[in-house]
């Protein structure tokens, strides 16, 4: 098989997956194993396979028909999924916030505030952690499809969304080590024994990166990724602000050096 | 009428057909079925039924490498499966004698 249709098969398949998700891990691995051969066929002959099976979405709907295996049941447990994903909109939001104030937060108003949604936050898992990977009762809420309406259809936005997830295991480690300097701000501030921070620094960006790998197979991890990534956003804006004090041989408006 | 639509309820009895004589990986049941006339199947009600029927215990499947590309998964008929296609035949047999009777005698 050559490449393009080896890379065509593995993105049609790995969409596929994507839609099956909730289904276990050994009846999807069947699936994929039954399916390929026609797949992998169809590229070969420089076919899209899209265009013949129709969108995975679909593909993934008559088989699931037909093969009698449990559908996603758009109304239950809704009500609970949108306030979970309510709450980590909220909450990326108010991260960003926070982000934005880091070593101020101390001295803030926000310091009261923020632990209240970061509560909402935490009750929210326990929502999200009912459900299974792919969060068919959050999938299923019509702010979600309606997101979803979004996805790439044509080549070019495919291609467009590729190469943007190509940059996200960069975009994993830009955000872990803004997280981290964040977080350091903060405990620096808060005034923890020297090294304290630093290490503090190390834990969060460490668990940033973690939970980004994590929530690309499981999309419940995106309960902490996404404020993660809005406290990284949030640091990157205040230090991107600063910028122009590093030329006016001043330190940092809060008083406190820079680097 | 649409082809498609009769297809639903006999897809189980076409998939174990074809499975009778000789075993068949995924894609081969559905070239079988498509060269014996069902040209309407579609790929992804063939495969999930061949998944349901696995599962329902019908059939069992085992694993063969293939020179040409990936590897293959073999659907075999059971004992369970030749009870239910032979069931199952034996059903339709005799609703497509009354069809044919009813709408015979309209013509």
């Amino acid at each position: 098989m050559n490449g393009t249709a080896q890379d065509t098969v593995r993105d049609y398949l790995a969409e596929l997956r994507y839609e099956l998700a909730d289904l276990p891990a050994a009846e999807i691995e069947d699936v994929i194993l039954d399916v390929t051969p026609q797949l992998t066929e169809i590229a070969e002959d420089g076919e899209s396979i899209a265009a013949r099976l129709g969108t995975p979405e679909e593909y993934a709907a008559e088989l699931r028909g037909a093969a009698g295996l449990s559908t996603v049941e758009p109304q239950r447990g809704s009500l609970g999924a949108r306030f979970a994903v309510w709450t980590l909109a909220v909450c990326a939001v108010a991260a960003g916030y926070g982000g934005f104030l880091n070593e101020q937060l101390v001295s803030n108003d926000a310091r009261f505030v923020l632990p209240a949604f970061a509560a909402l936050l935490v009750v929210s898992w326990f929502v999200v952690g009912r459900t299974t990977r792919a969060v068919p009762e959050v999938a299923a809420l019509t702010e979600v499809r309606l997101l979803g309406a979004l996805r790439p259809r044509t080549d070019l936005t495919r291609r467009v969304r590729d190469y943007l997830v190509s940059l996200q295991p960069g975009w994993f480690l830009l955000r872990a080590g803004l997280a981290g300097f964040g977080t350091m701000l903060v405990c620096r501030q808060i005034g923890w024994y020297p090294s304290t921070p630093e290490l503090a620094a190390l834990l969060v960006a460490a668990a940033a990166l973690a939970v980004g790998y994590r929530s690309r197979a499981d999309r419940r991890w995106l309960w902490l990724s996404v404020p993660a990534g809005g406290w990284a956003i949030g640091v990157a804006v205040d230090l991107l602000a600063r910028l122009p004090l590093l030329f006016a041989d001043v330190t940092g408006y809060s008083g406190v050096p820079l680097f | 009428m649409e082809i498609s639509q009769l297809l639903k309820g006999v897809l189980d009895l076409a998939v174990l057909a074809v499975l009778r004589d000789e075993d068949g990986y995924g894609y081969e049941v559905l070239r079988r079925l498509r060269g014996a006339g069902l040209e309407a199947v579609g790929d992804a009600s063939v495969y999930g039924t061949l998944r349901r029927l696995y599962n329902a215990g019908a059939l069992v499947s085992y694993v063969e490498p293939s020179e040409e590309g990936p590897h293959r998964k073999y659907y075999q008929l059971n004992d369970v499966g030749r009870k239910q296609l032979a069931e199952s035949g034996q059903t339709w047999r005799e609703f497509a004698a009354t069809m044919n009777d009813l709408v015979g005698g309209n013509a």
